[in-house]
Order: C-alpha cells, then structure tokens, then sequence
C-alpha cells in the first residue's frame, strides 16, 4: 500500500477521534447544565415558598428554555461574583474602619448571592438567607448521595446494581 | 444621626435598627460551619456576612462541581430505564 495513502487515512481517522472526544465532552457539559437546573428547580420546589424559592424557581425555568441566558443571569459563575466583589470593596476603600459600612456593603454581597435578594428589605433577606443556606446544603447532600450510587452502579455488574435499586420497600 | 444610616435603613414603613440587624446577623452566625469562625469570640456582624457570602459562594460551586459529575457518571454508567426514571423521580 502507498505509504502517503496510509499517511493520510491516519490522519483523518485522528480528526475523526477527536472531533468524536469533543462532541462527548460537549455533551457532557450540556447534561450536567441541564442536571444543575433541574437540581435548582428542585431546591426552588421545596422551599415551602419562600421568596428565595420562587426567585430561583423563575430563573431556572429560564435556563432550561435557553441555556444562552445562563451567562447572563447565573449568579454562581465564580468570576462575575468576584469581579462586582472587587468593584464594591475599592469604592469603599477608605472607609474601611466604619463597621457600619461595612455591614453595608457584605448585605450587598448577599443581596447578590440569594436569589430576589436584591428586591428585599434587610431583614427579610437575613431571614431568606438562613432559610437558603440550610436547603442548599440539603441539595448537596442529595447530590452527593446520589454520587455515591451511581459511582457504584459503574463499577458493579448489572444484575446486582438492578437488584439494589429495585428492592421492594 | 447620619444621612447615610437613615437612608440606608428604611425598609418601608418601618426603621430597622442597628440591634436588630445585630441580632438577625448573630442567628446566621450559627448556621455558618465551624471552621468558618470561633463563636467564643465577639465577632464583628460585617465579619460573619463575609463569612456568609462566602460560606453561600462554595455551596454553590460544590453544586456546579457536583453536576458535573453527576453528568459524567450517567454518561458512563450501565443503567435500565427502570432504574434512570428511580434516579430522575428523586432529583425532581
């Protein structure tokens, strides 16, 4: 067989790899966006309507119709948090020793990290915040549990994995 | 009284004051882990709302971080439907 010919079908065949191995990685990060909002909603469900609750609950409906909006509106993107973070903390820079403006500005922080935050008196929002942090860690719990499972459904054969999940109650 | 503490305290009809804010921020120190800060110690309320913020901002990269992985164990896992529909009735 001519070498240049094996050559070139090599190389078409990584191309083809690794296109593949892009396409995968894409659909990975596009399912587990689509896991976080369905996780969101969830949290969103249980809160028992709280405003918090509803606020997150709008957003994620959002997100699940158009993942182009997830930059804009999604408040955990790590870099936007620090950078507006940044911003307010070098306005109030020489102002540092007054406790009060300080309080000031982390209610601001806060406002941005619980969802409707921004539309609530101070008060309410202390209150919405405990209210959130304890659903968020019950979220994580879940998320972890469910971690768990699947890590161990990979691992062992089908039948036994089939038997765990489907055991009467 | 400062302009600035009047404006910034309104809340509606009625006026928050610096106790109360006090207060509320004492009962979020509680729920903070307590790595986070020594509750023996009096610590300022702009301290504990940092922590917060903080405390709220791993919450939700654990979250992000968790999805992600969620995401790629369903992509590798060997699963009937019976057991996904399990799996999709308890993150709803």
């Amino acid at each position: 067989m001519d070498h240049r010919f094996v050559v070139a079908v090599q190389a078409e065949e990584d191309e083809s790899v690794r296109q593949q191995q892009q396409h995968q990685q894409h659909l990975v990060r596009e399912r587990g966006r689509r896991i976080k909002a369905a996780a969101e909603l969830g949290l969103a469900r249980s809160s028992g309507g709280r405003r918090w609750g509803r606020a997150l609950g709008r957003r994620a409906l959002l997100l699940r119709k158009d993942p182009a909006t997830t930059a804009a509106i999604s408040p955990s993107v790590g870099s936007q948090e620090e950078a507006k973070q940044g911003k307010v903390m070098e306005a109030e820079a020489g102002e540092e020793e007054d406790e009060e403006v300080m309080v000031e500005e982390k209610v601001e922080l806060l406002r941005q990290l619980v969802p409707g935050g921004e539309a609530m008196a101070v008060e309410r929002l202390l209150d919405e915040t405990a209210d959130y942090i304890a659903a968020l860690r019950a979220q994580v719990g879940v998320m972890r549990a469910l971690a768990c499972l699947l890590s161990g459904l990979g691992s062992t054969p089908e039948k036994e994995a089939s038997a765990t999940l489907e055991k009467p109650l | 009284m400062s302009s600035r503490r009047s404006r910034s305290r309104q809340s509606g009809s009625s006026r928050i004051t610096d106790e109360q804010i006090s207060d509320l921020v004492s009962k979020l120190q509680d729920l903070l882990p307590e790595a986070r800060l020594r509750s023996n110690d009096r610590v300022p309320s702009s301290r504990v709302l940092q922590e917060t913020c903080n405390y709220i901002r791993s919450l939700h990269r654990e979250v992000d971080d968790l999805s992600e992985r969620l995401s790629e164990l369903l992509a590798s896992s060997d699963m009937s439907s019976a057991q996904a529909a399990i799996i999709r009735s308890l993150l709803m």
